[in-house]
């Protein structure tokens, strides 16, 4: 009966899929080219312009967007500072971290008490404020049989939640950030400066497991920046101490004889330097294998990755030159991620001499030589193509169409590196509107489950522990825990990195413990959700060819119940090999709304945007 | 106790792992594609025409999350220097009254609460590697976990895991979906990469009952992206597959039981679900298990009573479980580091260097503890703290690979190590 609603196509044989996979990577042919050529519709256009600017539309973003025109929303979205965003800052004001500056992030580290103290603050007024907010939207728990079955499914979430499974602690701190972040993208009308903050976060990859170096650089390096120059961005990135301690910049000095010589010639030690330098040869001792003292790792990633790309046009020697020149630029504690390490120029380690960078001599002078040359690689053309290249990607198409590139390179290039220039370049492009290119990206786990989120008009309590940490550990599984890639190259922006067995089930999972409002204090608007799949041309089945499937989901329903007796593992692990638990969720399914949400959320339409 | 060599393999590791590779389409056309860009599906679809199913070897690897204490797991009850440096959480050398060590070979013992798996020592199928442990500093859990399960410490580019990579430059024509597993809900980095790998416990859920399932397989059939049809028909696939095991309904062979008291739980449930599968004969070949709680900082051995019996009697059951088919499979335990030689303040150890990996299985040249003893006197541990580190663990994952996977080229997942079989501890009969 299903498949009369799905008007099902013959599944084409497993070679013809090959066929066509092994074609398009061999011959550059794609199917998409010749189905590219008739343009969207107005209604499809704005689609397209919600799930790109975007983490697609909230119920009534459509008939916003309708109303004002296309153009118009796009320049809004360009200029965040000018929109009203109340919703959203009320929602993350229960946060501690929301505001506070680096030295505030950083007292939150230092005295154990005071910590401790402020967390048990925290989470009682976090309580309070949630209580409140309870009271006043008691309706969404009114039956005492909902209740009850949120409760039992909360305290399987619960501890599901806090099984150990990355095998490291998620600090209070690094938990707000996400949480923070998520909010933000599920309920800011600021849309684009949310997907900007997660295309600089990868871009300017940090790990620091640590509680206020991330949400400092997070919060107030990247974000600030995220639709501004590159130029400062850039130099925010390089003399902030988590980019300096991710990359070893810290650990890189001139050789140990001359910082011994300048010693002896009576040179001013900066506070901790000597035993800065004895843990920097004591960890690198037979480790790393480059020229002594000094490490490249910063000097190499910040042109590979950070500016002109892998292929941008330096050597090995511009590598070493460059690690030469930000010798120096370290951090004031030898304590990796202590709170007294801010950046600090130390020119007791710094070394000596002109340095030659892609061919221009860099005058010995001490940090402005780094300075220097940030301000060149900012400007430079293969940094414009290789940034222009990453925006296209995720604006357009894992395979960036090389006119557009060079189109948005230019725009980078004639600004002197405005992000919004760039943006608008490609935002304003005919490829942008190409139907080759619409609903031609695989969500990532961040994008498909905020979008969800969005989709069904999600009401999100984000009390202590809860529907937060939940939703951490679905991207977790989804294989996007966020502010946790280890690699400098951030999280990778193509489907192929993102689609597997293991992720797909999830996505579904995902869909469905959505849906049926089984996450706890996340309250969703199955009407809303439903209208908008009709608005957003959703292929989802009509009540009537829901009738049979009704019947299927009443038939879950009891096997469900059956299954619940048996289980008597009292083990909270999701575990596939245990095929059913106790759950709620067949009756739920039972309403054609929510069913249809299910099947729409799950399937594959909705996995691109 | 390097023994008969049947292949020597050494060749320079300057390529890295994911350079193009042949794959050879089920037409009989060759083509060479740059094997990332290629999804897990089509990669199995054009290796395996149809999935042969039968007996193969199997490697299970065990990560002990937390830093596991190797000197109170394999103790050096015959080094004085062991009890000055633990006078209180030290285990007393063999003894006919209380608790102390279980006697190994008259220098090392088994920690008392580990005497399930003595049986296996003195079988012959079960070995140890002292004072292993990675050339790396570093004193975190998560970049240790991290550099252990890259096996390329102290390099934050690479990406894959080492098992992985294994999978990627080892391509079976008949592998099957369940050829590299890990029993918990997060693909664990070992088996991260682009060669595909299934996380057991990820697949979960109960919500995806086989109603729901028709209901998406319907809708993901029609779709034309490639990469969601081909993959959910996979997944689809590997569920029916799962299901028809029935796990409720597994009976252990030879009598023994998974959830005896002591040993119930997590660890327990996986380990009896690794065996379900490999008796399955679904093509398990790397199966990946996590144990945590092994961050002892405080009331060392009263944890350890727990923690220990349940560690090795789940081993010791597992080993009874599989009889004869233990010939053909092997388990390998790691942790990120061990701890340091002198007790702390709360009769707890902190974080350390080196400590001991466990091999079983009937392939293991067992009943022996391998490696060089450091010792542990003040003036010979690491910076004046912990056990030294006189094997790396790369030596000991590239001999498991080179003689029990009998891997082609285990060179090249180790890329910044230069492989040489004589640093090979000779653990695995090859």
């Amino acid at each position: 009966m299903i498949r009369e609603f799905c008007r099902l196509r013959r599944l084409p044989g497993f070679s013809s899929i090959l066929f066509t996979l092994t074609a398009t990577v061999l011959l550059g042919i794609s199917p998409a080219d010749v189905a590219a050529q008739s343009q969207l519709t107005e209604s499809e256009q704005i689609i397209h312009v919600l799930n790109r600017l975007a983490y697609g539309p909230r119920p009534g973003d459509f008939e916003r967007v309708q109303a004002m025109g296309i153009p118009a929303y796009i320049e809004e979205q360009l200029s965040p500072e000018t929109i009203p965003d109340a919703v959203a800052d009320e929602i993350i004001a229960d946060f501690w971290i929301v505001g506070k500056n680096f030295s505030e992030l950083a007292d939150y580290d230092r005295p154990p008490v005071a910590r401790a103290e402020r967390q048990r603050q925290n989470v009682r007024e976090k309580a309070q404020r949630a209580d409140r907010r309870r009271a006043g939207a008691s309706s969404r728990y009114e039956a005492d049989e909902s209740n009850r079955l949120l409760a039992a499914r909360r305290s399987v979430l619960n501890s599901q939640i806090s099984a150990e499974v990355t095998g490291f602690d998620r600090a209070p701190g690094d938990g707000q950030l996400v949480d923070v972040r998520l909010l933000r993208a599920v309920y800011s009308e600021r849309q684009l400066l949310e997907v900007m903050v997660d295309f600089w976060v990868n871009h300017f990859n940090i790990l620091v497991g640590d509680l206020f170096l991330g949400t400092d650089f997070s919060q107030n390096v990247i974000r600030p920046n995220a639709l501004g120059n590159f130029e400062d961005l850039l130099i925010a990135t390089a003399t902030h101490p988590a980019m300096m301690y991710y990359l070893d910049n810290w650990l890189s000095s001139a050789p140990e004889a001359v910082v011994k010589d300048r010693l002896a010639a009576g040179h001013e030690v900066y506070p901790g330097s000597s035993e800065r330098r004895a843990l920097a040869m004591r960890t690198r001792q037979g480790y790393f294998d480059q020229a002594k003292n000094l490490n490249e790792n910063y000097g190499r990633e910040l042109m590979e990755l950070h500016t002109l790309g892998v292929n941008g046009g330096y050597t090995q020697e511009d590598v070493i030159q460059v690690a030469k020149s930000f010798t120096g630029w370290t951090v004031s504690s030898i304590e990796p991620g202590s709170p007294d390490g801010h950046f600090v120029f130390d020119p007791l380690i710094h070394a000596g001499g002109d340095k030659v960078v892609l061919g221009e001599t860099i005058s010995s002078g001490g940090m402005d030589e780094g300075m220097q040359i940030l301000k060149m690689l900012a400007h430079h053309p293969s940094t414009a193509h290789h940034i222009s290249t990453k925006l296209v990607r995720r604006f357009v198409s894992d395979d960036p169409p090389a006119e557009l590139v060079d189109a948005a390179s230019r725009a980078f290039n004639e600004s002197g590196g405005d992000i919004r220039e760039v943006l608008r370049a490609i935002f304003s492009s005919p490829e942008f509107y190409s139907r080759q290119y619409y609903l031609g990206k695989v969500k990532k786990p961040i994008e498909l489950v905020v979008s969800a989120l969005r989709t069904v008009g999600a009401e999100i309590e984000p009390g202590y522990g809860g529907p937060m940490a939940y939703l951490g550990q679905t991207l977790t599984q989804m294989g996007e825990p966020l502010y946790r890639h280890q690699a400098p190259d951030g999280f990778p922006d193509v489907a192929s990195a993102w689609i597997s067995t293991n992720t797909l089930f999830k996505r579904m999972d995902f869909a469905i413990v959505l849906s049926t409002g089984n996450i706890p204090d996340i309250t969703v608007d199955i009407d809303a959700a439903h209208a908008l799949f009709r608005q957003l041309e959703f292929p989802i089945p009509t009540p009537d060819q829901l009738l049979g499937v009704q019947s299927i989901a009443q038939q879950m329903s009891e096997n469900m119940m059956l299954n619940e007796s048996e289980d008597d593992s009292g083990s909270a692990q999701n575990n596939m090999m245990q095929e059913s638990k106790p759950s709620s969720i067949g009756q739920e399914i039972a309403d054609p709304n929510v069913l249809a949400t299910v099947i729409a959320l799950g399937s594959p339409r909705f996995q691109k945007r | 106790m390097i023994g008969s060599r049947k292949k020597v393999h050494l060749e320079p590791n300057t390529n890295k792992p994911m350079n193009s590779r042949r794959i050879f389409l089920r037409d009989g056309g060759i083509a060479v594609l740059g094997l990332s860009l290629v999804p897990g599906f089509v990669y199995r679809a054009a290796m395996a025409a149809k999935p042969k199913l039968g007996k193969k070897k199997t490697l299970i690897t065990i990560f002990q999350r937390g830093g596991a204490d190797g000197l109170n797991l394999v103790v050096p009850f015959g080094d004085k220097d062991y009890y000055s440096l633990r006078p209180s959480i030290g285990i007393r050398a063999p003894s006919k009254e209380g608790r102390s060590a279980i006697d190994l070979d008259g220098y090392f013992g088994l920690h008392p609460s580990m005497e399930s798996l003595l049986p296996i020592y003195k079988a012959g199928d079960f070995a140890i590697i002292h004072a292993t442990g990675s050339p790396h500093p570093t004193r975190s859990h998560f970049e240790a976990q991290d550099y252990m399960e890259s096996a390329v410490p102290g390099d934050k580019t690479i990406h894959d895991g080492w098992l992985n990579r294994y999978l990627i430059n080892n391509p079976d024509p008949d592998a099957t979906t369940f050829r590299g597993v890990s029993m918990g809900p997060v693909l664990p980095r070992s088996l991260s990469g682009s060669a595909p790998a299934l996380a057991l416990g990820n697949m979960t859920s109960s919500e995806l009952t086989s109603d729901t399932r028709e209901m998406y397989k319907t809708l993901y059939d029609e779709e034309s992206d490639a990469l969601l049809s081909g993959t959910s028909h996979e997944l689809f696939e590997a569920m029916d597959q799962l299901k028809e095991l029935n796990p409720r309904g597994y009976k252990p062979a030879n009598g023994v039981n998974y959830q005896m008291q002591g040993q119930n739980g997590e660890f327990a449930r996986n380990m009896s679900q690794v065996a379900q599968l490999i008796k399955a004969d679904l093509g398990l070949e790397l199966a990946f298990v996590d144990i945590g709680g092994w961050d002892t900082h405080s009331n060392q051995e009263s944890r350890f009573e727990q923690l220990l019996t349940r560690f090795s009697g789940t081993l010791a059951t597992f080993y009874e479980d599989l009889g004869d088919r233990m010939e053909d499979v092997l388990i390998l335990t790691m942790s990120e580091f061990g701890r340091t030689a002198r007790e702390n303040g709360n009769a707890g150890t902190d974080h350390g260097k080196a400590t001991v990996m466990f091999l079983i299985g009937g392939s293991v040249q067992g009943g022996a503890v391998y490696g060089e003893w450091p010792g542990v006197a003040p003036d010979v541990l690491n910076e004046n703290r912990d056990l030294a580190m006189t094997t790396d663990f790369r030596d000991v994952f590239a001999e498991v690979l080179d003689n029990f996977l009998d891997c082609e080229n285990p060179g090249v997942v180790f890329p910044d190590l230069t492989l040489d079989p004589a640093r090979y501890k000779g653990v695995i009969a090859s």
